[in-house]
């Protein structure tokens, strides 16, 4: 290739992660300087869920198995952050029947930042403990086995109410979460997520969700890959879990279940779950949908029909899988000025053993 | 034995307690079944189109709504109008979300279920709204039946008599009937099936068709037995038949069958014996126990065993 | 089998009384095989014959009922593939020829990849292998956007690029037409001149199998039934009797 051309094969390089930048940027400041004060609640919101979709995505989206278990990791670094974060004194009068060996936490009181950090890292450090029965599956028994995993969080959550306060809310969590802070994690979790799908092990995952056989014919070792984008995912997981809490402030276990699980997958799946892009345009996309269609309830329809919003809402999914099965950016990164005439897309069935993964866009 | 004679008193507790261990294992074999019922249907969904029908569920509020309406006519009205109801919304799925996503992927379709599902969970709260409703099941339902100095429930009788039946009878009409034996063709190998000049719409329409119809016995029978309907009604059952049908194999019908009424039955068992804030321990041992089943038959338990790769 | 007593064994990809039995069927069932470093294998015989079962057994994706396989010497049975691709034994696939959804640079850097190179030098040695192979031009696109020929070649120069000693392939002229079939010939010959590995070459295509390979070994109901030059082969009894069964092979000698 030309000396010329370096330049833009480095440009090519940046190109994805730059118009994605740009874009939460610009969401950024349409809630800081066009938008009235009602929506910063919403945007901030939207930045935290994007660090978690791209947290699945990086797991999902690389390896082709759709995980139900991802939200246990968001919960474990919600209730890890906060009791690192909670002011002792109220620790020590609110968690009187901490576990012994769990003790020390009440005596400790972390900056947000590090507490995030720790949070991350924990999340990963469990995802490693339990990664070797779910790397060894694909296909069904292992979206089950994920499930399986979050029921298991869950109720963990649930009956320790020594440690998690179970279903009653935590108290004391400092609301440190902030609109810019959540943004900068968002650009970050792009960052990482892009990072990890080009590099050699993202690329050897990929192969591995297009053909399990044929990554392995040229030597990819399988289990070995998913359980590295399993952990790195868990640890963006940790640490939206973490953005989430030092949020919402007074969450209980049953923040981190079905309705958070289903929520990020749908929008996984809408923006197009393979590609980093489509983790973004599909929080976009949604959160703009539900938003719009919840004015339009309250507003014109002066909330006549509550529940419209999410019924319609779900139309709108159908709607799309229907259009586009494979998700609004077909589960391709933005491509690149100049090859948007490429042919992008495959119009015909591509072989029976890849079959799980594709769908033939054109019919 | 004879030695000492025990007090009527504690006569009385003992049969109270055999009672109470028969009516459980009753319970527990009929709702079992039930739960198998849902396991097949998922099954049959699962292995004709790749889909996971996570929609299965609200095909039972569906029932149970229409049970609310019709709760004061006729038993045999309701018992006909619930099922053709289920019925029609069941097809209703396929032709409008389902059928456009045909060769979509699993995990499309899976979505796509979900969505769908929620569809008609909101459009439940919008109509009848949050509250769950009372539906009081016919006072000879709940009666107990006496066999043989034992009383038994007579829904949990009728319970198993006619899931046995309607299991016998799809059995039946899979290996004896033209469409049935289209359509298990079509669970071994869709494509083949097709190649061979089964009819693709047909047999889809045809399994949720069946799937419906189960799925409105199964709302009469769960429904009269819990005795209220909500939004999310079917949420609970569905995950349990899901889980048992996977453990069982949800690539094999037996298998699936299999693994949906043993899980059934030991949830219901469970449900009875266990207080419910301590049964919630065992939730997380159950489902580490799902987790290592998988790893080790990820086929399912019941399955034709596949060949193994290296 | 002369020739082949003649390399060191530190150049050969061996099978020995090699056995895959599935649930009753005799896949394979006891199949000798030798292949050197250099040279061309036909390995031939009809549907069901157990060809496929017999690459996978070789390259570890399939567990051996009997039998060794040996790499150079080194007793290599029961090795996962991930072990095969580090010995140098590579194979391609009956249907797959690429990853679809990857770029045709990713899937052919992904071989590179395989090979142990770095980042840095696996996308080099991929852009160089692309265009030996006149694919450049296509290195952008998604595999699944290519025409089935392209995609085949793909395929291979995915193989090739994990610098094989020993290359597998398993029908990769299927649904070729006769010019591809024809470009594909010269493209393994190239790839055994250029790389110096041993080719084992299982195709229906007889314009290809006669047009590379030196040596033929036909498969018939899991069994080795003749071994030879391809001349040998082709006029072999047992061969045709394999095709065309005993009656068709018997009408074709009554018509010579
Ligand atoms: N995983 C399996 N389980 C059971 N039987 C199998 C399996 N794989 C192959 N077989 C059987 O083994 C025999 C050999 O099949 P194989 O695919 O190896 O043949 P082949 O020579 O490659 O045929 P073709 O030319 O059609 O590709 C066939 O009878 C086939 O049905
Ligand atoms: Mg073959």
């Amino acid at each position: 290739m030309a000396t010329a051309s370096r330049l833009e094969n480095l440009a090519r390089q940046l190109w994805v992660p730059a118009v994605l930048w740009v874009l939460l940027l610009i969401v950024y400041f349409l809630a800081q300087f066009v938008l009235s004060a009602q929506y910063t609640g919403i945007v901030l919101n939207l930045f935290i869920t994007t660090v978690l979709v791209l947290g699945l995505q990086v797991f999902s989206g690389n390896s082709g198995i759709l995980s139900f278990g991802h939200i246990a990791f968001a919960a474990l670094g919600a209730y890890l952050s906060a009791l690192l974060t909670i002011p002792v004194g109220i620790k020590r009068t609110t968690f009187l029947e901490m576990p012994g060996f769990l003790k020390w936490i009440l005596d400790v009181e972390m900056g947000t930042l590090s507490s995030t950090l720790v949070s991350g890292l924990f999340a990963a450090v469990v995802a490693l403990i339990v990664a070797t029965p779910i790397v060894r599956l694909r296909g069904v028994p292992a979206g089950i086995a994920t499930l399986a995993l979050l029921v298991i969080v869950f109720t963990f959550n649930i009956q320790t109410t020594s440690i998690t306060r179970g279903t009653s809310t935590m108290i004391g969590v400092p609301a440190t979460t902030t609109i810019s802070s959540a943004f900068l994690w968002a650009l970050v979790a792009v960052v990482v997520a892009f990072a990890y799908q080009a590099s050699r092990r993202g690329m050897r995952l990929r192969a591995s969700r297009e053909n399990e056989a044929a990554a392995r014919s040229v030597g990819v070792n399988v289990p070995f890959e998913r359980g590295v984008g399993w952990v790195l995912s868990a640890f963006l997981m940790g640490v939206g879990g973490a953005l989430y809490g030092h949020y919402i402030i007074a969450f209980s276990a049953g923040e981190f279940y079905f309705a958070a699980t289903f929520n990020i997958v749908l929008m996984l799946v809408i923006g197009g779950l393979t590609s980093v892009s489509g983790a973004v345009v599909g929080v976009i996309f949604i959160t703009v949908v539900k938003e719009i269609l919840r004015n339009i309830e309250n507003g014109a329809l002066d909330g006549r029909y509550p529940g419209l919003t999410e019924l319609v809402l779900a139309a709108i999914l159908i709607f799309v899988l229907v259009k586009r099965p494979r998700g609004l950016t077909a589960g391709h990164e933005i491509p690149w000025p100049r090859d948007w005439a490429m042919p992008r897309w495959a119009s015909r069935r591509r072989g029976a053993a890849a079959a799980d993964n594709q769908v033939a866009d054109v019919t | 034995m004879a030695s000492r004679r025990p007090t009527s008193d504690s006569e009385s507790r003992q049969e109270h307690t055999i009672q109470d261990v028969i009516q459980t294992a009753v319970d527990s074999i009929s709702y079992g079944a039930l739960y198998a019922l849902m396991a097949l249907s998922l099954a049959l969904l699962f292995s004709v189109m790749g889909l996971m029908n996570f929609a299965y569920g609200e095909l039972i509020m569906v029932g149970g709504y229409t049970m609310f309406i019709l709760r004061d006519d006729s038993w045999v009205l309701l018992l006909v109008i619930t099922i053709v109801v289920v019925t029609v919304i069941s097809v209703l799925m396929e032709r409008i979300a389902f059928r456009p996503l045909r060769d979509a992927s699993p995990n499309t379709l899976l979505v796509a279920s979900f969505a769908v599902s929620y569809g008609l969970q909101q459009l439940a709260y919008m109509t009848v709204g949050p509250i769950p409703k009372g539906v009081s099941p016919y006072p000879w339902l709940v009666e107990s039946l006496d066999i043989l100095g034992i009383s038994v429930s007579r829904l949990s009788i009728i319970t198993f008599v006619v899931t046995i039946a309607l299991l016998i009878a799809v059995t039946a009409g899979l290996n004896r009937t033209m469409l049935g034996i289209q359509l298990r063709a079509s669970t071994e190998d869709f494509d083949m099936a097709r190649l061979v000049g089964v009819r693709a719409n047909r047999v889809i329409v045809a399994a949720f068709a069946i799937t419906g119809v189960l799925a409105g016995v199964v709302a009469l029978c769960y429904v009269s037995r819990s005795g209220s309907v909500s939004p999310t009604l079917g949420q609970g059952p569905l995950l349990v038949a899901f889980v048992g049908g996977v453990i069982g194999g949800l690539g094999s019908l037996t298998g699936a069958t299999i693994g949906g009424f043993l899980l059934g039955a030991a949830v219901t068992a469970l449900q009875a014996t266990l207080p419910t804030d301590l049964s919630s321990y065992t939730t997380l041992f159950a489902f580490s126990a799902v987790i290592a089943i998988l790893v080790l038959r990820p086929s399912g338990l019941f399955a034709r065993r596949a060949v193994r790769e290296a | 089998m002369s020739a082949v007593a003649d390399t060191p064994e530190a150049e050969r990809l061996e099978a020995r009384g090699v056995q895959v039995h599935f649930a009753g069927v005799r896949a394979v069932d006891g199949v000798d095989l030798t292949l050197e470093k250099g040279h061309i294998l036909g390995v031939i015989g009809p549907n069901g014959a157990g060809k496929s079962t017999f690459m996978n057994a070789l390259s570890g994706f399939v567990r051996l009922t009997a039998g060794t396989v040996s790499l150079g010497g080194e007793d290599v049975s029961g090795h996962s593939p991930q072990r095969m691709v580090k010995h140098g034994l590579v194979r391609t696939f009956q249907e797959v020829a690429t990853f679809p959804d990857l770029t045709v640079l990713e899937n052919v850097e992904l071989g590179a990849l395989g090979a142990g190179l770095s980042r840095r030098k696996a996308r080099a040695r991929a852009l160089e292998l692309l265009g030996d192979m006149r694919l450049d031009h296509l290195s952008r696109l998604y595999a699944s956007s290519l025409p089935h020929g392209e995609e085949r070649r793909v395929g291979i120069a995915r193989a090739v690029a994990v610098a094989p000693r020993f290359l597998l392939l398993d029908e990769p002229a299927a649904g070729l037409n006769d010019a591809e079939s024809d470009e594909l010939a010269q493209t393994i010959i190239r790839v055994r001149e250029d790389m110096g590995c041993g080719v084992l070459l299982v195709e229906h295509d007889m314009r290809v199998i006669f047009g590379v390979c030196e040596r033929i070994q036909v498969l018939d109901y899991g069994k080795s039934v003749a071994y030879g030059l391809p001349e040998e082969v082709r006029t072999d009894r047992k061969v045709i009797e394999a095709y065309l069964g005993k009656h068709g092979a018997d009408e074709l000698v009554d018509a010579d």
